[in-house]
């Protein structure tokens, strides 16, 4: 395989990877503070 | 005795070429375009006469180790200092919060990274190396800093070209981007109202700068400069406790350091390694990489409906690529022509700012990958 592939391939894999893993720690940071905000107004 | 003539001799008339007529012409030209069409002034004004005075024979402000524009371009860009002091600016000038309220659009900003790998692949086809076809490539993530960035480590020889490519391009985003953006989406398409999103609290935004620095970082470790830059200006402006700092980040220090890019970008072109046929390809294919990242990011939105309940407007995905705020405007612009009450600014904000993160983590892949 050359290696304008193996770049292509890695480029576009590595891009979706890392923004997956943003998207992930996004999702868990808004769940995470959604229930806090439940919890606060539980609360109240 | 001193002859009256010698002060001709040392004169730069009797050296001028042909070659250094074009570039005035070329620097004057770009100086036009930001004057008087408003074509990103802040850069092209700059590298237009930074291409005029290093292009004025004897001058030596590109001497190596004595000329002025030199020093400016060995330690400001060579030394890695200037394209990441910018992205400290566009932290701080950077809200996420309409990426936070609406997370999956972030995929939209991957997906306009797809131009920038495709134009690579293309560039290396028909003839550049390897290095120097990913420089071209990262003119489609339209981010000038990040260009130059990889330009000065991969292909400096291509740094001036790259860079003027990415800004002209850039201001021509609401000439490139709706024709495509129509093209690939149906009236119904571009009438789709995105739902309300989700109210982003303080924490959120001051976690997102921190998580994002350790995501990037440990996975693409050679992206570090300019995204961990990147988050602390963002830091400073979510944070609430540094106002001066993330002030003097958006305002003061991002023009000083804008001055100093752009000349000695600028001064990088000169007539012997500007004026070749492969210059022409490399705006060809500039043009292709905006083109085809455009239409990549449409086209994950329309991909990404087929699996959601809740419909993304395909034209958001335009947004993708970086060039903030303006891709953002010409997507609300867009869907405005087809529904006058459909808002699409702040939900484009998302996937504009998303494309930026992309675009790093696609020169930091580069770099790993060929230096």
């Amino acid at each position: 395989m050359s290696n304008s592939i193996i770049v292509f391939i890695s480029g576009i894999t590595g891009v979706f990877v890392g923004m997956s893993l943003l998207y992930i720690a996004i999702r868990i940071t808004s769940f995470v503070m959604d229930k806090i905000a439940m919890t606060k107004e539980g609360k109240k | 005795m001193l002859n009256h003539f010698e002060i001709f001799k040392t004169a730069g008339l009797l050296s001028v070429t042909p070659g250094i007529i074009i570039m005035w012409v070329i620097a004057l030209t770009l100086i036009y375009l930001a004057i008087a069409k408003d074509y990103e002034p802040l850069l092209l004004l700059p590298i237009g006469f930074g291409i005029l005075v290093a292009n004025l024979p004897m001058a030596g402000l590109m001497t190596p180790h004595d000329g002025l524009l030199w020093r400016f371009y060995h330690y400001g860009i060579q030394w890695e200092i200037i394209p990441p002091l910018i992205f400290l600016g566009l932290g701080a000038l950077t809200d996420f919060a309409p990426l936070l309220a609406n997370p999956r659009l972030i995929f939209l900003g991957a997906g306009a990274q797809a131009g920038v790998y495709i134009t690579f692949f293309v560039a290396h086809a028909i003839g550049f190396n390897l290095q120097g076809a990913a420089t071209i490539g990262i003119i489609g993530g339209a981010d000038g800093p990040t260009t130059i960035f990889l330009a000065t480590k991969l292909a400096p020889q291509l740094l001036g070209t790259c860079a003027v490519a990415a800004y002209s391009y850039m201001a021509m985003v609401p000439i490139i981007q709706p024709p495509i953006m129509r093209l690939l989406t149906t009236e119904k398409e571009r009438k789709i109202r995105m739902k309300k999103a989700r109210k982003v609290t303080k924490l959120e935004k001051i976690i997102f700068p921190l998580v994002t620095t350790f995501v990037v970082i440990l996975l693409v470790p050679a992206a570090a400069p300019l995204i961990s830059m990147f988050m602390l200006g963002n830091l400073f402006r979510e944070a609430g406790v540094v106002d001066r700092l993330s002030k003097a980040a958006q305002n003061e220090l991002m023009n000083i350091v804008t001055i100093f890019l752009g000349l000695p970008v600028g001064a990088t072109m000169n007539a012997e390694t500007f004026l070749r046929p492969k210059v022409i390809y490399i705006f060809i294919l500039g043009l292709f990489a905006f083109m085809v990242s455009t239409a990549a990011g449409v086209l994950l939105a329309k991909l990404m409906n087929l699996f959601s309940k809740r419909k993304i407007n395909p034209l958001l995905g335009a947004a993708g690529v970086s060039a903030v705020p303006m891709a953002a405007r010409v997507v609300h612009k867009v869907g405005t022509e087809a529904d006058k009450k459909n808002y699409l600014l702040m939900y484009a904000m998302g996937p504009n700012v998303a494309g930026v993160i992309g675009t790093v983590i696609a020169a930091g892949i580069f770099l790993t990958l060929l230096s």
